[in-house]
Parts: structure tokens; C-alpha cells; sequence
């Protein structure tokens, strides 16, 4: 268990949220990969956390894991709540469906 | 035996992730879901911060997963495979992928960074800290982040029910739906 370890398993969840972002067509299926995006944040910033740098604030990189998962709280309550309107006026949450949104 | 632990825990995580942007049912993406996150709990409480292990148990597995549980009940038929997009896509994802699993893997391994690892915050300290006025404290961000939650929870409950004060009480059905089957004219049920 390492400081390299934690930050290269970080980037291949942030990869695979990546993947799911561009791949999937449901819209709660496009909110679980965001969230894979910020999970990777917050490991990231556990294991800087745990193995800061000579002289940092170790109890910032503690702290700061619970704003992002406030923020994420927020954006899936948002999100969830967009799709189930979206799905109540057209019946319809997938995307490739729903290009008209923006005209 | 530490090595042996974080290698469990990635496969966990890592695995679990692959699930849930790949699985089609997406009852099941959610329970893959659930599974990454337990192991991104193990994995902080492995690294020295329980605090936050129990926040990830709390909010993503108690509080995220349920929403989109309940989402994808309220939206989709039980059982129903989804389509993901066609494979010129999935091709073009999976490149986007690996490049930044590259780029970003690639500055983490080779990166000069510390080795010393130190005991995680306790518990008392991180509370004062987050409720401290001077500076270095974090009161404002925390008070500002409590409004957004509260305006972002109000917003979202506000979002989800106007459909309901239409004229007339209920709202009119889209004129595209087949009142039988509940889904848009022409399209099969699964």
C-alpha cells in the first residue's frame, strides 16, 4: 500500500468513469459514472492525505473529502430530479432520443 | 500482507467500477455500485480515516445508491436490459479510456512523492477545525456547503413534483404514449 498505488488505482476509476460517460445512453447510467469521476477525486485526495507532502496541512486533505461528498449529495439529488421530470413529460430518459432539448 | 490487502481492495474497486459503467440491467450496475463503494470504504479505513470510511458507507451506499434504486423504478421496467451506445463509441470510449488512465497513471507512477505516511486526523481536531473562524479554519466553506445542500435538496424536490399542479389536477398524458402499455406508440415492450 502505497502513495503510487492509491493515485494509479484513482486514475483507472477515473478512466472507467470516463468510459461509462461516453458509452452509456440511460441518463441515471450517465449520474453513476459521474460519480465514479468523484470517487476517484476523493481517493486521490485520502491518499495525499495520508502521505502529504514534508510540512502540509495533513487535517485539510481530511476535511476536504467530506465537501466532495456534500457536492456529489447535491449534484445526484439534482440529477435524479431532472430525470424524473424529464421522464414524466416525455417518457423517455435515454439520450440519443432526446437531442431536441436543445433547440 | 499490507500489499496483499491493497491488492484485494483494488480488484474490489476497480471491478466493481468496471460493473456498474458496463452492466446493462441497471439494478445490477447498482449493486456493483454498492460493492465499489464498500471497497472504497475498506480502502480508507486502511488508510487511517474512519470518519470518512463511514461517510462513504452512509452517504453513497445508504444515501446515493437507494435514490437511484428508486430512480430506476420509478423510470424503467424491472428486468429491462438498456442499450449502451454502438460500437463506434464504445470504441472511442474505451481509447478515452486507456489515454487517460495513461496520462494520469502515468504522472502518478512517475511522480517523486512522499513515503512517510502520518496517522490520520482525529476525529476532535478535524471538528474544530472545521468550525474554527480564524484563519485556517474552514466555518465559511462549511456554512456555505450546508446552504448549497439544503438549497440543492429544496430545488430537487421542487423539480420533481411540479408536474403535478397542471391544470386540472392531473397532468395530460404526451399525446405519443399508448395509454396501455405506458410507453411511447411503437415501441415494443421488452
Amino acid at each position: 500500500m502505497s502513495l503510487t498505488g492509491c493515485l494509479v488505482l484513482a486514475a483507472v476509476v477515473f478512466a472507467t468513469g470516463l468510459y461509462g460517460l461516453v458509452t452509456r445512453r440511460n441518463m441515471v447510467a450517465l449520474l453513476l459514472a459521474i460519480e465514479l469521476l468523484l470517487t476517484a477525486g476523493i481517493i486521490n485526495t485520502v491518499a495525499f492525505a495520508r502521505w502529504p507532502r514534508p510540512g502540509a496541512d495533513a487535517v485539510v486533505g481530511t476535511a476536504f473529502p467530506l465537501f466532495i461528498i456534500a457536492l456529489t449529495a447535491c449534484e445526484i439529488a439534482i440529477g435524479l430530479a431532472l430525470v424524473v421530470a424529464l421522464h414524466r413529460e416525455r417518457r423517455q430518459i435515454d439520450v440519443e432520443q432526446l437531442r431536441d432539448l436543445h433547440d | 500482507m499490507n500489499q496483499v490487502l491493497f491488492a484485494v481492495l483494488a480488484v474490489v474497486i476497480a471491478g466493481g467500477a468496471l460493473l456498474t459503467v458496463t452492466l446493462r440491467n441497471l439494478l445490477h450496475a447498482a449493486i456493483a455500485f454498492i460493492a465499489c463503494h464498500l471497497g472504497v470504504a475498506c480502502l480508507m479505513l486502511a488508510l487511517d480515516h474512519e470518519l470518512l470510511a463511514l461517510m462513504q458507507v452512509l452517504v453513497y451506499i445508504g444515501g446515493v445508491t437507494i435514490f437511484v434504486v428508486y430512480t430506476v423504478l420509478l423510470t424503467t421496467h424491472l428486468g429491462e436490459k438498456h442499450q449502451n451506445a454502438r460500437w463506434p463509441t464504445l470504441v472511442a470510449g474505451g481509447l478515452l479510456a486507456v489515454a487517460a488512465a495513461v496520462v494520469i497513471g502515468g504522472a502518478a507512477w512517475t511522480g517523486a512523492w512522499s513515503a512517510s505516511p502520518v496517522p490520520g486526523t482525529r476525529l476532535d481536531e478535524l471538528g474544530r477545525r472545521l468550525l474554527d473562524p480564524a484563519a485556517g479554519g474552514m466555518l465559511i466553506p462549511f456554512e456555505v456547503i450546508s446552504v448549497l445542500l439544503l438549497a440543492a435538496l429544496v430545488g430537487a424536490a421542487t423539480i420533481a413534483v411540479r408536474g403535478r399542479d397542471h391544470v386540472g389536477g392531473t397532468p395530460a398524458p404526451p399525446p405519443d404514449i399508448d395509454a396501455s402499455t405506458d410507453r411511447p406508440r411503437g415501441e415494443a415492450a421488452p
